[in-house]
């Protein structure tokens, strides 16, 4: 599988470390690549990782609890908005 | 003949009997009878209608042989000479006796074929009910032969991997195996066919999908009476779910930490801006 693009930011790096610790590598490589094609971005700053862990929460399980993580993290690194997961439809 | 078993039927031999079928099975000694005269008969007959049936056999003769295996005394061989008039001698008794011999041998290693027979059966029996029973457990499971040779697999095991048992008998299981973990896993399971340690470890396997799963693999041996290694019974436990909810804590637990020091900071700056305020408060305040 091909990286997505600008997977060497921050913010991806940020998410991949932490999926991969609760998911296992594949998992957490797969996850992010859908979840990043459903919505259309890349992780280039802290708004982009709150959206991306909104959608993730979304998804329940432990998938969801780390987005759950990381919309907390992202806010930490600076996210101007919080976006509740209800938000995304 | 049909007299015969009639007469064993009706009149039974009984183990208390001073000659006859009895008392051979008591001693187990052959008994010789060149002459049945009138009075054993009567001696031997239950009541007198059996004495009156015997009398019709017109028996002579008899050598009653007893036949015996290991030293034990598995029945006799009666040989009994009626309407030809011809009379047992002691001449008659080695041809008897190792006729009885050799038919002694036979029957035994008839009763300890159907021994063995039964004994098998009923292994069989035992092996196939409890591969039944682990073709039904919830984990994946397997049995492997006391070299480590696997040739039996559940059917969640077929169902996780999506294979057949001609890809995985013998050692085809390294193939459902993570490359980066199958060394160790290699090592550690010849080290136990070596000693007949039991095994454990978590190691992923890859599933039917391609993805791996965690699992916690057991592998305990099956002994026989004597204590040797009859088989090796091994499960897989998917753990996949109890090591992400493990790193979840342990991801928590982390950031709550990184959390906690980021409020106490803001917290801190907070501090530091309202004491700076009230500082320029009080000096716009004293200023003319």
């Amino acid at each position: 599988m091909s990286e997505p693009p600008n997977s060497d930011s921050e913010f991806y790096q940020l998410a991949l470390t932490k999926m991969t610790r609760v998911l296992g590598a594949e998992r957490a490589r797969r996850l992010i690549g859908e979840v990043l094609a459903d919505l259309g971005i890349e992780l280039s700053t802290a708004d982009d990782l709150a959206l991306f862990a909104a959608a993730l929460t979304k998804l329940g399980g432990f998938e969801g609890a780390v987005g759950a993580m990381l919309s907390v993290s992202a806010v930490m690194k600076g996210a101007s908005v919080r976006v509740p997961s209800a938000a995304l439809g | 003949m049909a007299l015969a078993h009639d007469l064993i039927d009706r009149y039974p031999p009984n183990a208390s009997d001073p000659a006859g079928i009895p008392a051979v099975v008591r001693t187990g000694v052959t008994e010789l009878v060149h002459d049945i005269s009138d009075d054993l008969l009567v001696t031997l007959a239950h009541d007198p209608e059996h004495l009156r049936i015997i009398r019709g056999l017109s028996l002579r003769s008899y050598i009653i042989v007893p036949l015996t295996a290991k030293g034990i005394v598995l029945g006799t061989l009666t040989l009994v000479q009626a309407e030809s008039g011809r009379r047992y001698s002691q001449d008659d008794v080695p041809f008897a006796e190792e006729f009885a011999r050799l038919a002694a041998i036979a029957v035994d290693n008839a009763r300890l074929f159907e021994n063995e027979s039964e004994a098998r059966a009923r292994a069989e029996a035992s092996e196939q009910s409890f591969r039944t029973f682990v073709d039904n457990l919830p984990e994946l499971a397997w049995m492997a032969l006391p070299d480590g040779y696997i040739d039996f697999y559940n059917r969640r095991w077929y169902a996780f991997t999506g294979t057949t048992l001609e890809e995985m008998q013998g050692w085809g299981w390294e193939k459902v195996h993570d490359p980066a973990y199958l060394p160790q896993v290699t090592e550690r399971w010849k080290h136990s066919i070596a000693t007949g340690e039991p095994f454990e470890m978590e190691f992923p396997l890859i599933g039917a999908n391609g993805e791996p799963r965690w699992f916690l693999t057991r592998v305990n041996p099956l002994r026989g009476a004597s204590g040797t290694i009859e088989r090796w019974f091994g499960t897989n436990t998917d753990i996949t779910d109890i090591r992400s909810a493990r790193a979840l804590a342990e991801e928590m637990a982390l950031q709550s930490e990184e959390a906690a020091a980021q409020l106490l900071e803001l917290r801190a700056q907070k501090d530091r801006a309202e004491r700076r305020v009230a500082e320029l408060e009080a000096r716009i305040k004293t200023e003319p």
